[in-house]
């Protein structure tokens, strides 16, 4: 059936094509499918400008960037993202094939739990596991009272160690999930065909299971990795330099946008080669995808083992989870008679306002998007949705630097043929308002919004349109009757992960908010790099909570 | 005699208060292929995983070549058993060509000698064009001669067969099961199948136990389940069929609507004391399709009343003057309407008895 309408749909394209060439730009334009493509153009805008920045002459600022401090910034960057890659995946790997194959003390617990992590922003880990180790920290100051200045040693968090360990504890669950969705559906089933074979349990862990795994895990391992590429507030807490904040710093503190720019298109090259490589993985994880057979029973595990597992398992939450958890609620307490005043409501109200509207916006988009490529299903619109939703691996600084470039552009060209035209003061137009924020927003967490009212979407086949019709259903009450009943679901769980994403975001916020638009995530910010970690710790508690949302709606939607 | 090549003496396994395996028992000698046969949730794939020790079995004993490989308390590691093993959904392994998957069990001969028995399995399932394939580029049926291949390659004591040809096309299957059943002849290969399809277990199986409820209701051949079943159970499960009351008139004879039939039923008064004493011996026989054929000449006269086309046969079901139905499966050039009256006559060298009260 979905044959014959693509074949219906290309004939009339060419038949119009061939005879009123303009007539046919102008239905493109009035049909669905300039949605797509106005959103792909809106995405490869900032790319373009930031890639092209590259071309242009450099400036003295960019010179001196060379000369001093771009080395150890690349090397930084390439450090931390390789530790982080390899320690997560570690780390993710082995808690799923424990959660997946083995039955331990506390597993059912467990295989949630290690995705609570994800509810803390990297940021605020940062922030709080500083707090708590550092030399000043409670940890340090008591076992040095404990044990005397000269028994003591205690590793340098501040360090790129610390980073590392930080930014693996909060990104290991990526790897976790998807690693554990491997292994439950072939997991155990390719265990015991090795075992027919053989092959001892070890044996055919490192035989089969994990070689079976690898898409998943190397795509785990490249979202982690990207994550960690796109990081400014973890490494900005711990003034650790990177590519990020340098492009921030350039801006903000040498106020050179051009040197920024120039810093963001080494970022933009590197996201994209690890896109391109992440493509390679999620194409081969196709070929190996099995049906999921009947769950094999779990391997029970006696004794010291069980322990051991269930030891390592609760480390990785209490470190990752739990200890951070408390901590911000001791130090949200301590400091809530003085914090929680009008000045946090409007940090709260302006978080919930700037989500909410840009998941209004971004779920409208993506509903419409959606919609478009249903009724186009052709190569173009295709592509268009491919390219607007790849805005999710740009990294918000480099987004805000390639957002801002062409926008004062525009206003700059705008306020001069108003000037010369109806010589009018217009002023700056788009500049400092919420709509470079919003234009922001939806490039970065568009495919956010967009997966899920697609995956909805796919579940209303043509039969389906074709059965209400025979019915008597047509226009309106096909789409009050059937289709919104079937996206609803969908819709609502695109709009809770855009709200809190956007809640959670920290450098587009902090680079293209209008003046007096602080929101939480900015506070944290300013906070932190003040040190004063308790005063941070109210507006992360909110942030914490906005982020067990998604985990539920997650882990709810695991156990369907 | 020669000692059995696999023996369960009463194994037992329950999850919770369900109980899986009750009391089961069986013996498969060397070089035959025998068959678990049932419905899905008779146990019989817990069995076949019991035998694989991917399970442990609550009580008995399993023996292997005359050795324990499991019994109280002890169960000897899946890997250490020599045990083949053709997974339902195949469990290839898709990061691994053809050839490699075959290989796989054969880590611990020299690899030259890897080498020739890969190249000799692959001939024998003829896939010998597809060695450096993977997994996802053949089609179902090569799949599952690949997952036969790979079993069979470290010349296993035992091959276990969970459900082989559920996952593909019913005109494939018959074909498959074939050659399957050559291919594991040739090979001298000593099996158990199981299946819920008793067309498949027919193809394939020299002996056949049908499961129910975690035991082993009948253990023998394709032709006595279905021409001697020894409980009205199995005379239900296997093949088609209905029972015609009778009247026992002495201990090889029975009055039915077919005349009188010859029917061993001694059995039937030696197992129940009961039947002896009453008057009226009543007893149910079994009549299959086949046991009924057309015949023109015959007084005796049954309606059709529901036909169903099979290609070279028709099944007729007739409703016989005494007012019960029968089966009879007739050559499709006897072609009848609904409704028509045609001759038929009981032809059968023997058909069993079961008693009518089920108590």
């Amino acid at each position: 059936m979905r044959g014959t309408l693509n074949v219906k749909s290309e004939n009339r394209n060419t038949r119009d094509g061939f005879s009123h060439s303009s007539s046919y730009v102008f239905r493109v334009i009035l049909s669905w499918r300039f949605i797509p493509v106005l959103v792909a153009v809106l995405v490869l805008v900032p790319v373009g400008t930031v890639i092209l920045s590259f071309l242009t002459p450099a400036g003295g600022v960019w010179q001196h960037l060379v000369e001093t401090i771009l080395l150890r910034v690349l090397l930084n960057t390439f450090w931390l993202a390789l530790g982080v890659a390899v320690c997560s995946a570690l780390l993710g790997v082995s808690l799923a094939w424990f959660t997946a194959v083995y039955d331990f003390p506390g597993r059912n617990i467990f295989s949630w739990g290690l995705l609570l992590p994800l509810a803390i922003p990297a940021y605020v880990l940062a922030f709080v596991t500083l707090g708590l180790f550092d030399f000043t920290g409670p940890v340090q100051t008591s076992l040095r009272s404990w044990l005397g200045a000269e028994l003591f040693w205690f590793p340098n968090v501040r360090s790129r160690m610390g980073v590392i360990v930080v930014m693996t504890l909060s990104f290991y669950p990526y790897v976790y999930l998807l690693a554990r969705n491997a292994f439950l559906t072939q997991g155990k089933r390719s265990l015991e065909a090795a075992q027919s074979l053989g092959l001892n349990r070890t044996q055919g862990f490192l035989k089969v299971a994990l070689p079976m795994a690898r898409p998943w895990i190397a795509s785990g391992v490249m979202l982690v990795s990207m994550e960690t590429l796109a990081d400014f507030g973890t490494v900005a807490v711990f003034n650790y330099d990177t590519l990020t904040t340098a492009i921030y710093k350039a801006w903000f503190s040498m106020f050179s946008l051009s040197a920024a720019s120039q810093l963001a298109s080494l970022l933009i090259v590197i996201v994209f080669a690890l896109i391109v490589i992440e493509q390679q993985f999620r194409s081969r994880m196709r070929y190996a995808e099995t049906k999921q057979s009947s769950r094999a029973p779990l391997i029970i595990l006696t004794g010291w083992h069980s322990w051991v597992v269930a030891g390592f398992a609760s480390a990785t939450l209490f470190f990752a989870f739990l200890l951070p958890i408390t901590q911000l609620f001791i130090w949200a307490t301590h400091t809530f008679a003085e914090e929680f005043n009008q000045l946090y409501l409007g940090f709260l109200w302006h978080s919930l306002i700037l989500s909410g509207l840009a998941a209004l916006l971004i779920c409208s988009v993506a509903l419409l998007m959606v919609y478009s490529a249903r009724r186009h299903p052709d190569m173009v619109t295709r592509i268009a949705v491919r390219i607007a939703t790849i805005g999710y691996a740009l990294p918000g600084v480099v987004l805000a630097v390639g957002i801002f470039i062409p926008i004062a552009w525009l206003d700059n060209w705008f306020s001069k043929m108003a000037m010369q035209l109806f010589s009018i003061e217009t002023g700056l137009l788009i500049q400092g308002t919420l709509v470079v924020m919003l234009i922001a927003y939806m490039i970065r967490f568009l495919a956010v919004g967009h997966n899920p009212i697609d995956s909805a979407m796919q579940r209303i086949t043509f039969n389906i349109d074709e059965a209400a019709m025979g019915l008597g259903l047509n226009g309106w009450s096909m789409l009050k009757r059937v289709h919104l009943p079937i996206l609803k679901g969908g819709i609502f769980t695109a709009v809770t992960l855009v709200f809190v994403d956007v809640m959670k975001e920290m450098p587009v916020t902090l680079m293209t908010r209008p003046f007096g638009w602080d929101t939480l995530a900015v506070r944290i910010f300013e906070m932190t790099s003040e040190g004063e970690w308790e005063q941070a710790a109210l507006p992360a508690v909110a942030l914490v909570l906005a982020g067990l949302i998604p985990i539920a709606l997650l882990t709810r939607q695991a156990e369907k | 005699m020669n000692i059995p090549l696999l023996e369960l003496a009463n194994i037992n396994q329950t999850y919770g208060n369900h109980v899986v395996i009750n009391n089961l028992s069986l013996t498969l000698n060397k070089g035959v292929i025998g068959c678990l046969l049932g419905s899905s949730g008779c146990g019989k794939t817990t069995v076949l995983r019991c035998i694989a020790g991917f399970e442990p079995i609550e009580a008995g004993e399993i023996l292997l070549n005359g050795v324990k490989v499991n019994s109280s308390g002890f169960s000897l590691r899946p890997e250490h058993r020599n045990i083949g093993m053709v997974f339902q959904d195949y469990a290839l392994f898709p990061h691994l060509t053809v050839a490699s998957n075959i290989a796989f069990g054969l880590h611990r001969i020299h690899h030259i000698e890897c080498a020739l028995r890969v190249k000799e399995m692959l001939q024998t399932v003829s896939l010998a064009d597809v060695a450096n394939n993977y997994p996802h580029e053949l089609s179902g049926g090569q799949q599952q001669r690949v997952a036969l291949a790979r079993a069979l390659a470290p010349r296993p004591d035992l091959l276990l067969l969970d459900e082989p040809f559920s996952n593909l096309d019913v005109n494939l299957r018959e074909r498959l099961s074939l050659e399957v059943r050559d291919i594991l002849k040739s090979q001298g290969t000593t099996a158990i199948l199981v299946t819920h399809d008793q067309n498949e277990a027919f193809a394939i199986a020299d002996e056949i136990g049908v499961m129910h409820h975690g035991e082993i209701i009948q253990w023998d051949t394709a032709y006595n389940l279905y021409h001697r079943p020894s409980s009205r159970f199995v005379a239900n499960f296997v093949g088609q069929g209905v029972f015609l009351s009778g009247r026992v008139l002495d201990s090889r004879h029975v009055e039915t609507e077919l005349g009188v039939l010859t029917v061993d039923v001694s059995h039937l008064h030696a197992s129940d004391s009961r039947v002896r004493g009453e008057e009226r011996n009543v007893v149910d026989v079994l009549v299959r399709p086949d046991d009924i054929v057309y015949d023109d000449e015959s007084s005796l006269h049954a309606k059709v009343l529901h036909k169903a086309f099979r290609g070279g046969e028709i099944l007729y079901t007739l409703r016989l003057p005494g007012g019960s139905t029968a089966l009879s499966l007739v050559p499709s050039h006897h072609n009848h309407a609904i409704g028509d009256n045609i001759g038929v006559k009981l032809e059968a060298d023997h058909v069993v008895a079961f008693r009518q009260t089920v108590p």
